[in-house]
């Protein structure tokens, strides 16, 4: 793809195969004993742990999406889209 | 209650379960969940947490302060304003929770220009030093200044503080940690300890480019904050112990003397004479022995 040797099937397979992203705060959300609200009573240093990784992982988020808004656009001379055919 | 339809509430229920469960179980929903759990404002959309009072924006920006460098205090606070907290509420929590962290911050309008560093530093030629420390006038005394007779106009020359320097290097080095806090005494009266909250003063500090909250700055700035404290406790066990030794002020009176002597023989020279300063010797002193038969 993109005269890079990979194809689009293998970029599909590659994205697919991603693993689900397991932060602390997703995992004391599962153990919430009310289902729906979030939980109280934490100890502070695990709050605080879990508030530093998902501030990071938003700030690595913000960063990726911002990059790829300041790509440059490629021409796409080889790869036919018939969904969006002029 | 007594009138509705019980199954239908059962129902509703259920749909609640259901759908709460379906956002656990969802690994996207999940973290979706979490991150508005725990980093509701990772888009910086400030317009979101606005409270009124707060027409300066300073809780936006304390939030994105608190949210990189006291993840633990922004969770807090967001928890708060969930509540429907005010912003003098939000005020006291984020500015009491950063002070306890050794940064002391008064008011929260202050954050957005960075780390707020304390000033120590003495202002000799300042009638209202002398009204807030009447303690160091012994001290000063020595060195001849005093706010008697015109408190606003008081001369302090610049052999005071060569004189200050050169006993505050002397007694750093003493064997008695007694003499070491006078040094330290020393160092803040005439500003010379090397460390910038000890030795400016508001005015001075207000000049400087203020730290920012990024990690490393605040490790330093706490670093910074705790040995002047540090040095402060220091300094004030020292004119504790000082005003408490009639022979040892009398003896510091001796040795300025001596240097301001030596200072007017070098006849302008740059240079710092070179004395060697004589201390009484204090374990003799009713209190000193008291204090080594405990």
């Amino acid at each position: 793809m993109f005269n890079s040797g990979m194809t689009v099937e293998a970029l599909r397979d590659c994205l697919a195969a991603t693993a689900p992203v397991n932060l602390l705060g997703m995992r004391l959300l599962k153990t919430c004993p009310q289902p729906g609200l979030y939980p109280t009573d934490l100890p502070r240093e695990t709050l605080k742990e879990a508030v530093s990784e998902i501030v990071e992982y938003t700030g690595r988020c913000t960063a990726a999406a911002r990059r790829l808004s300041h790509l440059a656009p490629i021409p796409l001379t080889t790869l036919p889209i018939l969904e969006f055919g002029l | 209650m007594s009138g509705g339809n019980p199954c239908r509430m059962n129902d509703l229920l259920q749909t609640y379960t259901l759908l709460a469960a379906g956002l656990r179980d969802d690994p996207l929903l999940c973290l979706a969940s979490a991150v508005c759990w725990l980093d509701p404002l990772w888009q910086e959309a400030d317009e979101d947490w606005d409270v009124s009072e707060d027409e300066e924006g300073a809780l936006a920006i304390a939030l994105r302060v608190t949210r990189t460098a006291f993840p633990d205090v922004y969770m807090q606070a967001v928890d708060q304003l969930r509540q429907g907290a005010s912003y003098a509420d939000l005020d006291r929590l984020i500015c009491g929770a950063i002070s306890e962290r050794g940064i002391p911050l008064d008011d929260l309008q202050w954050i957005g220009f960075g780390i707020p560093m304390p000033a120590y530093g003495v202002v000799l030629d300042d009638p209202d030093f002398y009204t807030t420390h009447p303690d160091t006038l012994p001290v000063l005394e020595c060195f001849g200044i005093s706010p008697e007779p015109n408190p606003y106009h008081i001369n302090v020359p610049n052999c005071a503080y060569t004189a200050g320097r050169i006993i505050a290097a002397d007694l750093e080095k003493h064997d008695d940690p007694c003499y070491r806090q006078v040094a330290w005494l020393m160092s803040w009266l005439w500003s010379t300890s090397g460390n910038t909250v000890i030795d400016a003063d508001y005015e001075f500090m207000a000049e400087i480019q203020p730290l920012s909250w990024d990690k490393d700055d605040l490790a330093f700035a706490i670093d910074i904050i705790q040995e002047a404290d540090g040095i402060l406790a220091d300094a004030m066990a020292g004119l504790t112990f000082l005003n408490s030794q009639p022979d040892l002020l009398q003896a510091l009176q001796h040795n300025v003397r001596r240097i301001y002597k030596a200072i007017e023989k070098q006849k302008g020279k740059s240079d710092e004479p070179r004395i060697r300063l004589a201390w009484p010797c204090l374990t003799n002193s009713p209190e000193r022995a008291a204090e080594s038969v405990t």
